[in-house]
């Protein structure tokens, strides 16, 4: 079941309800905004040689708009979080995602940063979801770039069905399903 | 005096040639590169791929390098690791009979399964050939590094990951949870080892053990013992056999 199956019953709450023009604005927002992702590639482990192939003309994450990868995360609107992470990084990168400006969204790149991967001990952290909010998982080990890209637009898809604001500096509110789907 | 200085002043600064006024300019180097990325412009724009995708020659002159992924999909290579399957067999139930050999050798422990046990009574031969069956077989996606030990692994060839579609990224770690009706598809494989086709025909003799269904004691031949002197062992008392054993 697609997350877009859930029934949106809280749209028909009124401080959730948006007017056209707000409406407008929103899509037109989503569109810009994903179609403009600048990256922040957290490249730890050998994902990133991954992260490079998919960047790189073959494959071309250019023609997603997000080819542009920041190494400033005040800069970056998209955390790639490549490799695996272990206890000792896990600060520096909660650093680097509270760093970034909103509106800012989290793809976990490859089964070490989404679950550990095969590294089930007590130095790697078991997914970067236990400290950041995750949008988008790709799997693999590596991915391969057709994974990559298929993250992206699923990433993409999300980003155009959320509501966007403009001047808001909160964070973009999750419409509920999104984690509560898996229970 | 080395031969290194030989025939000049060590002190004397040594005169440089600078660029000329033709370099300075940069004007001729600015067109060769404009050159440089019009033909890649016009290769990309006008250009057309090597029918087969398999030959990486990017020598050609037209060759587009890119490929537009979700529109045009390049074949994978033989012998890719993709997405697994559970192989099933001809009546459409898996292969696999639950021996956990490819959950014990899989290095990401992202196999997880629970077996049952035919009845004596469930089916005609295959309750007595085989002797287990999977109820639940689930592997995590997410945790699986692509290595196939569990190919290797298993006796059965019961599980494969000669699908050739990588596996999807999705919104939540749910969905990377693959169980059994997702897990079995793809063309039916049989062997002719299979331990279902060795049943029937006539019928066998009481000493030879059945594959998968050979318990202990089953088919032991007792052979009388030549005459001869014996080793009286005295088994009132327990005797040590050696100092490990407790």
């Amino acid at each position: 079941m697609a997350e877009l199956d859930v029934a949106p019953a809280f749209t028909t709450r009124r401080d959730e309800a948006m007017g056209f023009f707000q409406k407008m604005v929103s899509k037109g927002l989503g569109w810009a905004r994903k179609y403009s992702l600048f990256t922040y590639p957290f490249a730890t482990a050998c994902c990133g040689m991954e992260y490079m192939s998919v960047a790189s003309s073959r494959y071309d994450i250019a023609r997603f708009g997000a080819e542009f990868p920041r190494f400033s995360p005040r800069q970056a609107d998209l955390l790639m979080v490549v490799g695996t992470i272990n206890m000792k990084q896990a600060p520096i990168l909660k650093r680097v995602y509270e760093q970034m400006t909103e509106p800012k969204w989290v793809v976990s790149f490859g089964v070490c940063a989404s679950s550990g991967g095969f590294y089930d001990n007590y130095a790697v952290l078991q997914g970067i979801d236990r400290i950041l909010p995750v949008d988008v998982y790709i799997p693999g080990c590596p991915p391969r770039p057709e994974q990559v890209l298929d993250g992206l637009m699923l990433l993409q898809d999300k980003i155009a069905s959320q509501r966007h604001y403009v001047g808001n500096k909160q964070p973009i509110q999750e419409r509920p399903g999104y984690r509560d789907l898996a229970k | 005096m080395s031969d290194l200085t030989h025939g000049h002043d060590a002190h004397a600064p040594v005169k440089v040639e600078g660029p000329d006024f033709r370099e300075r300019t940069f004007v001729p180097e600015l067109l060769k590169g404009l050159a440089i990325t019009t033909r890649h412009f016009l290769k990309n724009l006008f250009g057309d791929r090597d029918a087969n995708p398999q030959v990486l020659d990017r020598t050609g002159d037209s060759l587009v390098t890119t490929v537009q992924y979700p529109e045009e999909k390049t074949p994978y290579p033989e012998g890719y690791r993709g997405l697994h399957r559970l192989v099933p067999r001809e009546d459409g139930k898996p292969r696999c009979v639950a021996c956990y050999m490819c959950a014990t050798i899989c290095p990401a422990q992202c196999i997880y399964i629970e077996a049952g046990e035919y009845g004596a009574e469930d089916g005609a031969a295959e309750s007595r050939v085989i002797e287990k069956y999977p109820t639940q077989f689930v592997i995590d996606e997410l945790r699986c590094i692509v290595c196939g030990l569990c190919v290797d692994a298993c006796p059965k060839d019961a599980i494969r990951m000669d699908t050739y579609v990588h596996t999807p990224s999705e919104y939540n770690r749910q969905g990377f949870v693959y169980d059994i009706p997702k897990l079995l598809k793809g063309p039916p494989v049989t062997h002719p080892s299979d331990p279902w086709y060795k049943r029937g025909a006539s019928a066998e003799p009481d000493h030879v053990h059945k594959e998968a269904h050979t318990r202990i004691g089953e088919g032991a031949v007792h052979v009388p013992l030549p005459p001869g002197p014996r080793i009286e062992v005295d088994h009132s008392n327990p005797v040590p056999v050696t100092k490990f054993l407790k």
